[in-house]
């Protein structure tokens, strides 16, 4: 059937490629981060890649929701690039930007055609499509084994759990965060309230940002129904108040009362005017420009958010609010790195591209420069890597605190999980959240609907 | 058209070497050669059409109908006409058609009328400013119209509140954001259809308009009896560009105002099959809504060019 694909899929590659968007390869781009590529270890990759100098480069192609941004998330993978291109002068990267919610069906696109990228950063949540649609080849098979073993070691295990299938890692985790409340230190002390003490339950959370109305700017934003359709805010709600989207045996459970209620708060912040009726993006530019009191976000936008207010206002953390008395059960958000590189060449130069970015200096950019969480927990206090970071801007310790508490972050399973997931966001959580829709009536009816679709 | 083109091409040809060709300009080689002219001119129109329309049709037919190689019968079609949405886009489609519609074809056709019959410098001046939309991208007027009806920021609300109304939020309530995206569609179509109607006008002997006058018609006599009976061809293609169109014009509005929401409010069958196609990656459903909406349109097409025709002979 994908031969028969064909015809579509040249059609929709010539009008990729056409707004596919810088292309170009990043080898001969030089990079300042040789000293940490040494303490990495990378100078064995280094050594081995100046041996092998006057052969022919290999070529790999890499898409990556990050690349290309006009944000501290491109910003981030473009150092990446450069430090690998001067490490590896063997192997030539050509990257290309595609955005989060559109990555994964770029990439079936271009794997019906026969010609998918060689690595890939996907958003986890698209794992199971991964499983079922894309030829891609286990990062497990492709490393090297005594490589591999030695790798993984350091890895928080529950990250590099929710890339495996079957007991095989597929995808190393890339990109991890989980909901962090940004607050506008400013905006809370002229409101009469103390940043250095965030809400800790959402009754808190509401009041703070009814005082924060009173002064004239927006109070909070919860970034539950977002523009990637990403449900990990909305999971990670609902978990706090003691439910979740799917039972344990995979029946959904969004529609339960403890999720009516979590998301029903949703809608509640907005009828008070606790919350402005706007998108995820219009929210982003109502912090970055001081005039939104507390943003409930992913840490993947801390960079941004920081370079923002530099010279304007004080950002403070928070963990996510409780509802209550009950334990916070936030779930993560990311994306891992995967593999579709066939031939065994490209096979080895992408294992050394996802082995650096996923190295103790991968995770240490990662961190520092876009603000995803560090998956390597040793790098935090080393000096060589994150030591001096956290040093200077614990702020996002707070999330790393989370991370002890983290709940796996539960995937509709099936052909139909990416529309069952949609459903949730698209006619459950954004009809609450902007169109005052009432909690109970629409998760009902789109658990209902997600009953069916999943069956 | 071809051949006499082919012909005279052939004629300068045999001109040019009218020595060698002396003996080979009898009658059956010069069609043979014409009938050569006429495939290398349409060969690359018909290689282009090939590509683009027939093999992703044939395709996206065999895709409808097979299962990871196997033919699986109408099993993807039955599984399609199952679906909830697919019910909603299609009434929302007929919807969409239904408000379109009016904007589309007797609005601009009024406009029209009234411009050509007021004449003049004033005449150009209006209609440069009734089709300025269409110069506009669509997706950066959609993105216009976001602003203008932005919850805290837009103008739309910035109305209302100076009038002591509360602010709504346009493009999350059902009935305001498919009015927005209808508005939006409609903003641009206008202006193509006027241009359309005015291309049909200036057809129009003007000695037939002055003629009515003298006979003391009044303006608007002139519009019913005399403009619109020779302006019906025009008037059937525009309305039937309308029909088989609306739902791909509406298409950006949708896509950067509501996505189809709030709750599949604003979808229609082209969104819907992007949706299976692109974001849910559902391909043999898409496959199978490709095709029916290919039959749906093709046959309010054909039905509509009948009836078109069956006019012209009476």
């Amino acid at each position: 059937m994908q031969r028969l694909r064909i015809p579509i899929a040249l059609a929709l590659l010539a009008v990729l490629a056409a707004c596919g968007g810088d292309g170009g390869a990043v080898a001969s781009q030089s990079t300042a981060d040789a000293d940490r590529a040494a303490a990495d270890g990378e100078t064995e990759a280094a050594s081995t890649a100046a041996s092998t100098a006057g052969s022919e480069p290999v070529t790999i192609r890499f898409e990556s929701y990050n690349y290309g941004n006009a944000d501290l998330g491109g910003e981030g993978i473009q150092q990446l690039l450069d430090s690998f291109a001067a490490q590896h002068p063997d192997i030539v990267v050509e990257p290309s930007g595609t955005p989060a919610g559109e990555i994964h069906t770029s990439i079936a696109v271009q794997a019906a055609a026969g010609n998918p990228p060689d690595v890939a950063q996907i958003s986890l949540s698209k794992f199971p499509f991964v499983l079922e649609e894309l030829p891609y080849v286990p990062v497990e098979d492709v490393a090297p084994p005594d490589e591999w073993e030695k790798h993984i070691a350091g890895i928080v295990p529950q990250a590099l759990a929710v890339g495996q299938d079957d007991g095989t890692v597929v995808g190393l985790p890339f990109v991890i965060s989980t909901p962090t409340l940004f607050i506008n230190a400013d905006l809370f002390a002229e409101a009469g309230l103390d940043p250095s003490d965030p809400p800790a339950t959402w009754e808190e959370a509401r009041e703070a940002a009814l005082a924060i109305v009173e002064t004239g700017a927006q109070g909070i934003y919860v970034n539950a129904a977002n523009e990637p359709k990403s449900d990990f805010i909305t999971q990670s709600l609902v978990n706090s108040n003691g439910g979740s989207v799917l039972s344990p045996e995979g029946e959904v459970t969004f529609d339960s009362p403890e999720a009516i209620e979590a998301l029903a708060m949703l809608g509640e912040l907005t009828a008070s005017g606790a919350q402005p009726p706007v998108t995820e993006s219009e929210a982003t530019g109502l912090f970055q420009a001081g005039e939104l009191g507390m943003y409930l976000t992913s840490t993947a936008v801390f960079g941004s958010l920081r370079e923002a207010a530099e010279g304007q206002f004080d950002i403070a953390t928070g963990g996510m609010p409780a509802f209550g008395d009950q334990p916070v059960g936030p779930t993560n958000s990311g994306g891992g790195l995967f593999v579709f590189a066939q031939d065994p060449a490209k096979q080895q130069a992408a294992w050394e591209l996802v082995r650096f970015l996923t190295s103790a200096e991968g995770y240490t950019v990662v961190t520092e420069v876009i603000g995803y969480l560090p998956l390597r927990p040793d790098i935090v206090d080393d000096p060589a890597y994150l030591g001096p970071y956290f040093d200077r801007d614990p702020r996002l310790l707070p999330s790393m605190e989370q991370l002890d508490n983290l709940v796996p972050y539960q995937v509709f399973p099936g052909p139909n999980g990416t529309q069952a997931r949609e459903i949730l966001q698209d006619d459950a959580v954004a009809p609450i959240m902007f169109s005052g829709a009432d909690a109970e009536t629409v998760l009902t009816e789109a658990a209902a609907r997600v009953r069916e679709l999943l069956r | 058209m071809t051949g006499r083109v082919g012909t005279a091409l052939l004629d300068a040809r045999r001109e040019t070497t009218a020595g060698r060709a002396a003996g080979a300009t009898a009658g059956g080689g010069g069609r043979r050669a014409q009938r050569w002219l006429a495939v290398v001119y349409l060969l690359p129109g018909a290689v282009l059409i090939g590509l683009w329309v027939v093999l992703p049709t044939a395709g996206n037919l065999v895709d409808s109908l097979t299962a990871d190689g196997a033919f699986v019968g109408t099993r993807h079609y039955a599984d399609l006409l199952a679906q909830p949405e697919l019910l909603r886009a299609a009434q929302n489609t007929v919807l969409y058609t239904v408000a379109l519609l009016p904007l589309t074809v007797p609005l601009p056709l009024a406009a029209g009328v009234a411009v050509h019959l007021r004449g003049g410098r004033a005449a150009a001046a209006y209609r440069v400013l009734l089709f300025a939309p269409v110069l506009i991208p669509p997706a950066i007027g959609a993105v216009m119209v976001q602003w203008i009806l932005h919850p805290l920021l837009g103008v739309a609300n910035a109305g209302l509140e100076a009038l002591g109304i509360d602010a709504v939020n346009w493009l999350a309530q059902p009935a305001s954001a498919f009015a927005a995206v209808v508005a939006t569609t409609a903003w641009r179509t206008f202006g193509l259809s006027l241009v359309l109607f005015t291309g049909g006008l200036v057809t129009i002997d003007p000695g037939l308009i002055d003629a009515a006058r003298v006979d003391g018609a009044s303006e608007i006599q002139v519009a019913r009896h005399v403009i619109l009976p020779l302006l019906a061809p025009t008037v059937a293609f525009v309305t039937l560009v309308s029909l088989v169109y609306t739902s791909q014009w509406s298409f950006t509005a949708i896509d950067v105002l509501t996505q189809g929401g709030p709750r599949d409010a604003t979808t229609n069958l082209l969104y819907l099959l992007y949706d299976y196609g692109f974001t849910y990656a559902q391909h043999e459903r898409a496959a199978a809504l490709g095709l029916l909406v290919l039959l749906v349109f093709g046959a309010a097409a054909a039905l509509h060019l009948r009836a078109a025709r069956s006019r012209d002979r009476t």
